[in-house]
């Protein structure tokens, strides 16, 4: 895993570096849809460049998913899934490698089982990004792996794709 | 005086119309007990978002509308009956091992886990009888899964009769096993309304009629409407599970069976109240 990992990222490093002569980031700001991802199962996100130097840039995000509108008493009262973060991107105008970090914060909706009644339940778990850019004209395409820990209890493999839009 | 007669006459007509527009859409409905039970299957099947046989499974299956549910029953080594449908707990949840080597207390530390950011409580059936309002207008399946050693049978037999002359209900439950030798160990203590699971119609049909069993079980793809119609004959009532899509659960309503355990259970309350 770690070994196709390293391949995979040493690729992409040499089409970063053929792009060196473009490295100019006309836009600061992006939407994206994640599928996957650190919003669960889908989600929206922001995210603004907060700094660029070089080949360099950060940007921070925010976004926001749900699992489910009604609750198990069939009222209005949707989980709330926001996955917040700060990444590091690396790479010229097309292509970038990213790694990032952060937090989500949940609000899921579940029962009491002292009162049988719905009850919201908070937590915050780790959010993790290694993945792959390319941006073309205004939009962007991006693959991660976006491991999650669970309330900092369940560590789960995952992957995000997303697809957005830049301005 | 004739437009009168003719108006009573128009109207009569179109009432006669409508009735029996409404006798065909409910003729699918009507079995040997004059109605389909729907049931969930777990709750809300196996690909709700809410996992099998949890509170809120069960919880939003009743709100929905549905008579009852099917449940998965197995026992900890207390005694406490506990809804769960696999042989240990590391399919599902964070624990491992079977049910039976934990008491009640101990199985409280696990959930289930079912992806990021979310987990449910294991369920305990007398906690959720103590809360379901109007708990003797439900109906329950409980698919007992008999995962201990024999030795373990009377005392699990026993748990099920404590819970439910507790909350009275004896009429109200289903007892279904894909053993026969269980069934009939557990209707010599009482007469409770069993159903067998078999590997396939023929077997159940005479083993229910020759151990004078309640009813069978089957899965929806692997029993025919006449097949049903025969067990009816016999006395036999029928239980089927499985139906998910829309469809499956118009095909499955249209089998006549006494109750239908589902994976659509919105899809199955819509069709048998139109």
């Amino acid at each position: 895993m770690m070994r196709g990992l390293t391949i995979f990222f040493l690729l992409i490093s040499n089409v970063v570096w053929a792009q060196q002569n473009n490295t100019v980031e006309p836009y600061k700001n992006d939407a994206f849809i994640e599928l996957l991802g650190n919003g669960g199962y889908a989600s929206v996100n922001f995210e603004r460049m907060v700094y660029h130097f070089k080949r360099y840039s950060v940007g921070i995000s925010g976004g926001l998913s749900t699992f489910k509108l009604k609750d198990f008493e069939r009222e209005f009262n949707p989980d709330v899934i926001a996955p917040f973060g700060a990444r590091l991107y690396y790479g010229g105008f097309h292509h970038k490698i990213f790694a990032g970090v952060g937090q989500t914060l949940t609000s899921i909706s579940k029962l009491n089982v002292e009162t049988f009644n719905p009850q919201r339940v908070y937590h915050l778990s780790a959010n993790f990004m290694l993945g792959y850019r390319y941006d073309f004209k205004r939009m962007l395409l991006q693959i991660a792996y976006t491991p999650i820990w669970s309330n900092y209890k369940q560590y789960y493999h995952w992957v995000g794709l997303a697809v957005g839009f830049k301005f | 005086m004739k437009k009168t007669t003719l108006l009573l006459a128009f109207v009569s007509a179109t009432i006669f119309i409508s009735a029996c527009k409404k006798k065909d859409a409910t003729l699918a409905s009507e079995t040997a007990n004059g109605k389909v039970l729907a049931l969930g299957h777990g709750g809300m099947g196996n690909s709700n978002f809410y996992p099998m046989n949890t509170y809120e499974a069960i919880l939003n299956c009743i709100n929905l509308g549905a008579n009852g549910s099917e449940m998965d029953v197995q026992m900890t080594k207390d005694s406490v009956l506990v809804l769960y449908h696999d042989d240990g707990l590391e399919t599902l949840t964070d624990g491992s091992g079977p049910i039976i080597n934990y008491t009640w207390n101990e199985l409280q530390q696990y959930h289930y886990i079912v992806g990021p950011y979310v987990q449910y409580d294991i369920a305990c059936i007398d906690v959720l009888f103590e809360h379901i309002d109007n708990l003797q207008q439900h109906t329950f399946s409980f698919d007992n899964k008999l995962l201990f050693d024999d030795t373990w049978r009377p005392v699990f037999m026993r748990a099920i009769i404590r819970l439910l002359e507790k909350y009275q209900m004896e009429q109200h439950v289903f007892i279904e096993s894909h053993d026969p030798a269980f069934l009939t160990a557990f209707k010599l203590l009482k007469d409770y309304e069993y159903f067998f699971n078999p590997p396939d119609f023929d077997t159940g049909l005479h083993q229910a009629k020759d151990n004078n069993i309640y009813g069978i079980i089957m899965d929806n793809e692997n029993i025919s409407a006449d097949q049903i119609s025969l067990a009816h004959q016999n006395g036999i009532h029928v239980q089927t599970w499985g139906p998910a899509s829309e469809e499956d659960n118009k095909q499955a309503i249209a089998k006549n069976p006494d109750a239908i355990q589902t994976d659509n259970v919105n899809a199955l309350v819509d069709l048998l109240s139109q």
